[in-house]
């Protein structure tokens, strides 16, 4: 069995909820979408992978349940912002062992920023013992101070950061789903209200409430209006430094040698990227470790390539501009990279995709993320 | 405020960690030592202005610290200080606290 995905569903992604609404019916309506999207029956369904900081203390059977689904595969993750590629991985695996036929993938929430503000703050034992004590207000202190070490050592100016910043708005205008999608200046960006010095409003994901999935499943279920959307790899890595390295390299520079190689592309044929983006810093991480920035010049590639639009990075906005749902970010940028390659993106697809690269970030230990992963897809001919 | 920061000290290999770890990922082994830790270096700094799901938000300077024994540690401030001051470390309900001048 070769296993493709072969739909996407998404839901929400408003700022605030309507009365009834909640993270359990975001998750409801984007599982829904995502099963008529591949084509399939509600009873089709066999395998379910969901991630949500809000479901509590619901877990992954009292979801199947509520659902309505009876499964024979069955996975709840917890990685944050890696969670979309962790639960793609399996799910793949899943389908190609045999053991599900037809999965689908979900993250939600519908935290609010009072439930932000609790998530962050209880994030884990050593956030919650040794960092929320501060009153450090969430991730933006940690990686503020991670983007100054990026500053300094690649020699980037606020400015380069807003290029990138400017174009996922840009690029946001396109996606009905997005929860910015009116045009921001540079001007805007430049005088936008400080949150913790050098990071503006703009550079911090909004949070949002919503829900984004996918149905992994035989490529030769896909239906006739899509075309089966191939892993031709991905690669994770947890942990790797131990947090005790200064945050400017993730886990992806370890593994990224063997995703290309496995992959047997180029990164230089990509067509497009969606790279998590709870701050703008951590996209040029990212792409640099993924070996996607020549002579690692960041701060040129964020103006030139990135600002330009001419290297399409978070063609749905990004969180940036789309909207952080809690774990629903996790599953964002694969939900764009599945429609780019299934050229149903709409006003901002890009022309003849053919290959994407889409990454996950996230899980603060202490000072920044320890979960990554990427992977390598294809429209298949 | 108790002066210095708790390390936890491997007492195979010597490394020193905050916060504590189960078992050490230098060498294995999970024979821990008690230790402390009393000066550092600032390297970053930040005020964090506003924070989401708070209204009334005071703000609160928070820095990163390269302590003596080598760990960097995230600590609260409380006066702005520019990088590369040498500080005192202190432990407040858990946290480190950073204050200018040198550790007992």
């Amino acid at each position: 069995v070769r296993a493709a995905v072969i739909g996407t569903g998404e839901a929400g992604y408003v700022r605030r909820p309507e009365p009834g609404q909640n993270g359990h019916t975001f998750i409801r309506d984007a599982v829904m979408a995502a099963i008529r999207d591949a084509g399939l029956n509600h009873s089709d369904v066999d395998g379910l992978a969901i991630a949500s900081f809000g479901v509590e203390p619901d877990k992954a059977i009292d979801m199947a349940w509520r659902l309505g689904l009876s499964l024979r595969w069955l996975l709840q993750d917890t990685n944050g912002g890696a969670c979309g590629i962790n639960m793609l991985g399996h799910a793949l695996r899943g389908v190609e062992a045999g053991a599900a036929s037809a999965i689908v993938v979900v993250g939600g929430d519908a935290l609010g920023a009072e439930g932000f503000a609790r998530l962050t703050a209880n994030y884990n034992r050593a956030i919650r013992d040794h960092v929320a004590p501060l009153g450090h207000g969430g991730p933006n202190s940690l990686f503020s101070m991670l983007t100054q070490r990026q500053m300094k050592a690649f020699g980037i100016e606020r400015q380069d950061y807003g290029h990138m910043v400017v174009a996922q708005r840009a690029w946001a205008a396109g996606n009905p789903g997005a929860l910015y999608r009116q045009p921001l200046t540079m001007d805007e960006y430049m005088n936008a209200t400080m949150v913790a010095d050098p990071l503006c409003r703009y550079d911090c994901v909004p949070t949002a409430a919503g829900a984004s999935a996918i149905v992994v499943a035989a490529a030769d279920r896909c239906p006739a209006h899509h075309v089966p959307i191939r892993v031709r790899s991905l690669k994770q890595s947890f942990n790797y430094d131990h947090q005790a390295g200064d945050g400017l390299k993730t886990g992806l520079s370890k593994v990224a040698g063997e995703l290309w190689s496995e992959a047997g592309v180029d990164p230089k044929d990509i067509d497009v990227a969606a790279i998590y983006d709870d701050y703008p810093a951590m996209v040029l991480a990212q792409l640099n470790d993924l070996q996607l920035i020549p002579g690692s010049d960041l701060a040129r590639f964020a103006r030139e390539k990135i600002g330009t639009r001419q290297f399409p990075v978070n063609t749905s906005g990004g969180l940036l501009s789309a909207g952080q749902a809690g774990s629903a970010g996790g599953m964002n940028g694969t939900v764009e990279a599945v429609r780019q390659l299934q050229h149903v993106a709409g006003d901002r697809q890009v022309p003849r995709a053919r290959l994407a690269v889409v990454s996950g970030y996230g899980m603060v230990l202490y000072r920044y993320g320890a979960c990554v992963g990427a992977a390598v897809m294809e429209r298949e001919q | 405020m108790k002066p210095g920061i708790p390390l936890a000290r491997c007492a195979d290999c010597g490394a020193g960690y905050f916060p504590a770890r189960l078992i050490c990922p230098r060498c294995g082994n999970a024979n821990w030592r008690e230790d402390r830790v009393h000066d550092g270096v600032v390297e970053q700094t930040t005020i964090v202005r506003h924070a989401a799901g708070h209204a009334d938000w005071e703000p609160r300077h928070i820095a990163s610290v390269r302590t003596s024994d080598g760990q960097l540690i995230v600590a609260g401030l409380e006066e702005p200080l520019p990088a590369a001051t040498r500080v005192a470390l202190f432990e407040r309900d858990g946290s480190p606290i950073a204050r200018k001048g040198a550790g007992g």
